[in-house]
């Protein structure tokens, strides 16, 4: 896939890590407002050890595989609880998750977790959006 | 997937400024030689244990850096045609393609974009190893066109 243009983002574990938190994408990402989002990634801190934005630490594959995804289009919860590890390139064979052209309501997106062992309160997921 | 016409391996030396305690954005802020109107179809970072074990630059004395110190670090690149910064915070480990850290089934990391070095930004996210004073990480980046 020929990435257009991209952009990764953090996404707080920002309260004490239980199964069903939600946590919502930041609302704080305008360069991403209104465009159309193709494609999506995720790295653990196995591909990246910190955030870019907070340098807090990066959950580990181990935690990505405690999580799910859910994009939002408008109200409409467009892609649903996809496991995060899915998304990690380097444990899919390099594959990119390429996605229907859409707009992403980001600030409703969320990652919900679904186990905790290897969830680290303050760490972060970093999230990779493929966008036109 | 287009024949390869043109490979540039750009060398990035990695100085004190990101080594020890150094975190943040830093302009890169040298064009390699390149030009910045030239449409990039991809980038390609050598994995040091599996593709290549020291740095092309023997005259620096630079230390072909880790991939474990790669994970620490992440670019933004701008494109110089669209005056936009266009890809953003992207880890330099997603630039590897082979080994047990394979990270893309293709060739490289694919782009249709002109690059201006010069305005791009390296991330380092976490503080680098420090390396003995005088020594630098060198970072060898192929650039497809």
């Amino acid at each position: 896939m020929i990435i257009p243009k991209s952009y990764a983002f953090e996404v707080l574990i920002g309260s004490t890590p239980q199964a069903g938190l939600k946590l919502n994408f930041p609302n704080n990402l305008g360069q991403l407002n209104g465009k159309k989002i193709i494609g999506i990634e995720v790295y653990s801190a196995d591909q990246l050890t910190n955030g870019v934005l907070t340098y807090a630490t990066n959950t580990s594959a181990a935690g990505c595989r405690q999580a799910v995804l859910t994009l939002v289009e408008g109200t409409t919860e467009k892609v649903k609880e996809i496991p995060l590890y899915d998304l990690i390139p380097q444990v899919n064979g390099g594959l990119q998750r390429e996605l229907e052209p859409f707009i992403c309501n980001i600030s409703k997106s969320y990652i919900k977790l679904v186990a905790t062992s290897a969830i680290v309160l303050n760490n972060v997921f970093v999230v990779n959006f493929i966008y036109l | 997937m287009k024949k390869t016409t043109n490979c540039q391996t750009i060398n990035m030396l990695l100085t004190g400024q990101y080594s020890g305690s150094q975190l943040g954005s830093f302009m890169i802020g040298q064009d390699f030689g390149l030009k910045k109107t030239d449409i990039v179809r991809g980038l390609r970072i050598a994995h040091n244990i599996e593709e290549l074990t020291a740095t092309p630059d023997n005259t620096s004395g630079a230390v072909l850096i880790p991939f474990a110190e790669l994970k620490k670090i992440a670019f933004n690149l701008f494109d110089s045609n669209k005056n936009e910064m266009t890809i953003n915070n992207l880890p330099a480990a997603a630039l590897v393609i082979v080994g047990s850290e394979q990270i893309r089934r293709s060739f490289y990391c694919e782009f249709n974009q002109a690059i201006d070095w010069s305005q791009s930004i390296i991330n380092i996210c976490s503080p680098l190893t420090a390396l003995p004073a005088g020594q630098y990480y060198s970072l060898p980046i192929q650039v497809y066109f």
